[in-house]
């Protein structure tokens, strides 16, 4: 009897919070519901009536002329390119630091873990004005290693942390046995524990690549050349500051769609592993 | 053998001959293009197909120039071909032989001499080549005033007695922008140039030198004028946070009976559904004679650098045989000499221009006298005064300082 | 040779050690040394331009912190961290809640809630900037519903421009601690919930003596994360407000680009930056030391 009335409490508060969660939902959507509207608009509705909530000429038009002001596909691929490099930098290099530090038993070590933990919480802004003389001495402003050095240097910190934290959940035996059988410490590296580092290396994709991708600050302080542009810094020219010098809203809402575009659907078709993702860091975190 | 030799040699030759006409220069160019990036990327590539050596790396930059530049500067990275406001900072650059003197170029020679003061340095060099002539203006609804029996006021009173008239009839009387720096174009440089450039004509000089005074109750005006404004409601809603793209829209949109803004945009707020006109802000007091902006509108200039006489090219092309695409696009007033072109303007502007050009004293726009560091500083007064932050006087107070300041540096 | 000479223990060190090596080079030669550089720097006359420069001592620091604008800029830090961080959280968690009772359709909303965090920062400013104009979608809104009172220039002043820009922070990050706090609640078993119904234990009583105690951990991670977030945060603040109206919305973080660029004055934003730095580390430490005491009491 006791289950059964169990059972009704549950059904009715899922409904109840269901209700909620629709509303809330709706909600948080609504200002993305907003730019999707208008980046269909012709520029005269954007301008006379934004609240619209459908455009009476739906024109891709927009969409159109900001892809062709944007650059959008030399754009793109140097967002994709600096993205691929810098995780790549990231995450070799991370791992194996991770890997080293887990297995060193020392105070040495662990000094060297806690302090690269303390760099997580110094501001970029305090590297940032350095930074791009230190780039230029070396050649490396409007080139995607620059850009790369940049991210791995800055994100290295957080990357390390997420990882020494799981491979310290590896039992040890694992790596004693290996070492028993006569493995070296990289092959027990590379053969036992890169296939273990897929689901934590899934995550760290995920929480420093979205930020990688929408960084603006780094490239605006690197590239000066359009053809290095990445798909943030070139979105910032057109919407600008609030108040910059009369853009067209035609182009802002163009731009920002054609912008946001590649990573919600990237999102779209992987966000069971997205949520995942971070689920699984923050539990090994 | 020797054949085989001769040939090499050919080869090597024609190849060497071919690279060298082939060599392409490439000249990288960051100019604010803000409302026309389309049409300045088209007529980029028309210099481009008249001068196939040249390829341009064009960068639209939205925000402020000199932000964008300075870290540029600072760590000589800067563009072959600059977009560059008259005032201290392009001043500063040259000086530094970070820019160099135009004054023996084409389109400095093309360049009405009204418009090279501002883009002049205290050591005598020329670093910019204005990008037109531009003034702040009063754009208005037409059929409101005929419907409430108003015409265009000739002075600041008679501006206020229009304005509450406009407010009893329920409806906006002026948009304001305080939302971000454009404010500066209008009521600043108009109250500034009223009240202060009246009295020290050579207000640039002391700018530059710090002795300028400005802890004055002429120049607490300024900002008093646009508090009276906003706390008698003439202006509209939520202004405090308006923002030019803001205000525009709003025109546009009919619910302002009056807009306060450039001539740059007379573009787009002449061609509004119902008719527009516009007169000249009467920000002065009655009995005294009007002092209208005549301004430069961002232009021009050229870094120090390999690529410099590429970039020489094209600024004389701009301000020469390519001076109507630019001008066709943004509609603005010419500031060549000779045009060399087809120039689009619009009568109403044409018969504001010669009005405008009778006047004896004129003053500049807020970004040509005052020193780079105070920039931002003008409108963030703006919003401390009206949100109650500041008195006008302290706002004239903390200018005064910050700009000497600029200077002692 | 080298086998009889090193200890395999030692060799193992030697291996971890050449492991470690590339990633830190990385960190030392692109954020270590310019940070150090920027330190040594904030206690010199360098303007940013010149090759010379002299050392000044405190004078850069003093400078900062007697400018009309220091009171106000620390002010908004510390008001942001201190209101944003637990109403933060305290949404995330009630939401996480939320989507672990709601059953199937847990997953969609969970998907949803993340959205925003996708987005460009500079996209979100420019699209609640235009939510919070005075005809924008917020004022029509409460127009529609009767509010009509409510309505009021949100970023224009004073006294709203900041709660404003703390609901668009957290419209943008709440996604990000949810699913966070998802993972600690699937941590927890589910017998502890059901024998606590079974006894007849309020919602209230569950969250607060079961749950918050049991995801102590989860709470650490993100109350660190979003403090050192809102301290360090530029270009969402910058876009939305500008630090309008005049500075009130002006972060330290925020002036310290204002200093570089703006003003053009090198050395001030260098030491304003090591403040910033020394705000972040301080606050973090207290706040670990808060947070890991009661982790280890819940356990």
């Amino acid at each position: 009897m006791s289950r059964m009335r169990l059972l009704g409490v549950r059904t009715r508060r899922r409904v109840g919070v269901n209700i909620l969660m629709i509303l809330i939902v709706v909600v948080l959507v609504m200002p993305l519901w907003y730019v999707l509207n208008n980046a269909f608009k012709i520029e005269r509705e954007i301008l006379l009536r934004p609240l619209l909530l459908r455009p009476s000429a739906a024109t891709i038009d927009n969409l159109v002329r900001a892809f062709k002001a944007m650059k959008y596909p030399l754009t793109f691929m140097n967002s994709v390119i600096t993205l691929v490099l810098s995780c790549t930098l990231l995450i070799a290099l991370g791992s194996l630091a991770a890997f080293g530090i887990a297995m060193a038993r020392s105070r040495f070590f662990n000094t060297v873990y806690v302090v690269l933990v303390a760099m997580i919480t110094l501001p970029f802004q305090l590297a940032m004005v350095p930074l791009i003389f230190l780039l230029k001495g070396m050649k490396l402003t409007n080139t995607y290693l620059g850009l790369a050095l940049v991210y791995a240097g800055w994100f290295m910190p957080f990357v390390i942390f997420l990882y020494t934290g799981f491979i310290r959940t590896v039992p040890r035996e694992l790596e004693e046995a290996a070492r028993v059988d006569g493995c070296g410490l990289l092959r027990s590296f590379l053969s036992i524990y890169i296939p273990l580092l897929k689901s934590i290396t899934g995550t760290v994709l995920i929480l420093r690549g979205v930020p990688i991708w929408n960084d603006l600050l780094v490239p605006i302080i690197t590239i000066s050349r359009s053809t290095m542009s990445t798909l943030p810094l070139v979105l910032y020219s057109f919407i600008g500051t609030p108040g910059s010098r009369a853009i067209q809203w035609s182009l802002v809402f163009g731009s920002t769609f054609i912008a946001s575009l590649p990573i919600v659907l990237v999102f779209l078709f992987l966000q069971r592993y997205f949520v995942r993702g971070v689920v699984a860091g923050a539990i090994k975190g | 053998m020797r054949k085989m030799f001769v040939m090499m040699l050919t080869l090597l030759l024609a190849l060497g001959i071919a690279s060298a006409t082939a060599q392409k220069i490439t000249l990288t160019c960051a100019m604010m293009a803000g409302d026309i990036p389309e049409q300045t990327q088209a007529f980029l590539d028309q210099f481009s197909k008249e001068n196939p050596n040249i390829q341009i790396d064009f960068t639209n930059v939205a925000q402020d120039l000199e932000v964008y530049l300075q870290p540029k500067a600072a760590s000589g990275e800067m563009p072959d071909f600059i977009s560059v406001n008259g005032g201290s900072f392009g001043a500063d650059l040259v000086d530094r032989g970070i820019l160099i003197d135009l004054k023996d170029t084409f389109a400095a020679k093309n360049t009405v001499d009204a418009v090279k003061p501002q883009f002049t340095s205290p050591k005598g060099k020329l670093f910019g080549i204005a990008g037109g002539v531009s003034t702040s203006l009063i754009y208005y609804q037409v059929q409101a005033f005929k419907d409430l029996g108003l015409v265009p006021p000739e002075n600041w009173e008679d501006f206020l007695v229009l304005c509450e008239k406009i407010k009893k009839a329920g409806k906006t009387a002026i948009i304001i922008t305080p939302g971000d720096g454009t404010m500066s174009n209008t009521l600043w440089s108009h109250g500034f140039a009223n009240n202060v450039a009246s009295k020290y004509p050579d207000y640039a000089k002391r700018f530059r030198e710090g002795t300028m005074q400005l802890d004055s109750p002429e120049f607490a005006d300024v900002y008093a004028k646009g508090k009276l404004l906003f706390d008698k409601g003439y202006t509209q809603p939520g202004a405090v946070s308006t923002t030019y793209m803001d205000g525009n829209q709003m025109y546009i949109q009919g619910k302002s009976v009056q807009q306060f803004a450039g001539s740059w945009l007379a573009g787009m707020l002449l061609k509004t559904d119902f008719e527009t006109g516009v007169y000249m802000p009467p920000w002065n007091a009655k009995g005294k004679t009007k002092i209208p902006i005549v301004a430069t509108e961002t232009g021009w200039g050229v870094s120090e650098g390999p690529h410099k006489k590429q970039a020489i090219m094209l600024l004389d092309w701009i301000n020469g045989k390519g001076f109507h695409y630019y001008q066709n696009a943004r509609g603005n007033i010419p500031h060549l000499k000779d045009p060399m072109g087809p120039v689009v303007l619009d009568e109403r502007i044409k018969k504001y221009l010669d009005k405008l050009y009778s006047y004896k004293q004129t003053a500049g726009l807020w970004f040509e006298y005052i020193p780079a560091e105070t920039m931002t500083l003008t409108f963030q007064l703006y919003q401390e005064v009206l949100t109650n932050q500041k008195t006008p006087r302290e706002a004239a107070a903390a200018f005064d300082k910050a700009a000497r300041e600029a200077v002692k540096k | 040779m080298p086998g009889a000479v090193f200890s395999q223990a030692r060799r193992r060190q030697i291996a971890c050690l050449l492991f470690t090596i590339p990633a830190l080079a990385v960190v030392g030669l692109f954020f270590l040394f310019p940070m150090l550089r920027a330190l040594v720097l904030s206690f010199t006359s360098w303007d940013g331009i010149a090759r010379t420069w002299q050392w000044v001592g405190l004078k850069n620091f003093k400078a900062v912190v007697t400018d009309s604008t220091f009171r106000q800029i620390s002010f908004n830090t510390v008001y942001l961290a201190i209101i944003y961080v637990p109403v933060l959280n305290v949404i995330a968690l009630l939401l996480a809640v939320a989507v672990y009772n709601a059953g199937k359709a847990g997953n969609l909303y969970k998907a949803m809630l993340f959205f925003p965090n996708l987005l460009s920062m500079t996209v979100i400013a420019m699209i609640w900037s235009i939510i919070y104009r005075y005809d924008g979608i917020l004022n029509q809104f409460l127009k529609a519903v009767g509010l009509k009172a409510l309505m009021q220039d949100w970023l224009g002043q004073i006294r709203t421009v900041l709660p404003a820009m703390s609901v668009t922070i957290i419209w943008f990050a709440v996604g990000y601690y949810l699913l966070i706090y998802l993972a600690g609640l699937n941590t927890v078993p589910v017998e502890i919930y059901e024998s606590a119904e079974v006894e007849g234990v309020s919602p209230w009583q569950k969250l607060t003596r079961i749950t918050i105690p049991l995801i102590a951990p989860a709470i650490t991670i993100n109350a660190v994360l979003s403090t050192i977030g809102i301290i360090t945060l530029f270009d969402l603040p910058f876009v939305l407000t500008r630090g309008g109206p005049g500075f009130k919305s002006q972060t330290i973080a925020m002036h310290v680009y204002a200093y570089a660029y703006q003003q053009l004055r090198t050395r001030y934003a260098l030491a304003l930056a090591v403040i910033l730095g020394v705000f972040a580390v301080l606050i973090t430490t207290v706040l670990l030391a808060f947070l890991r005491r009661r982790e280890e009491a819940a356990q």
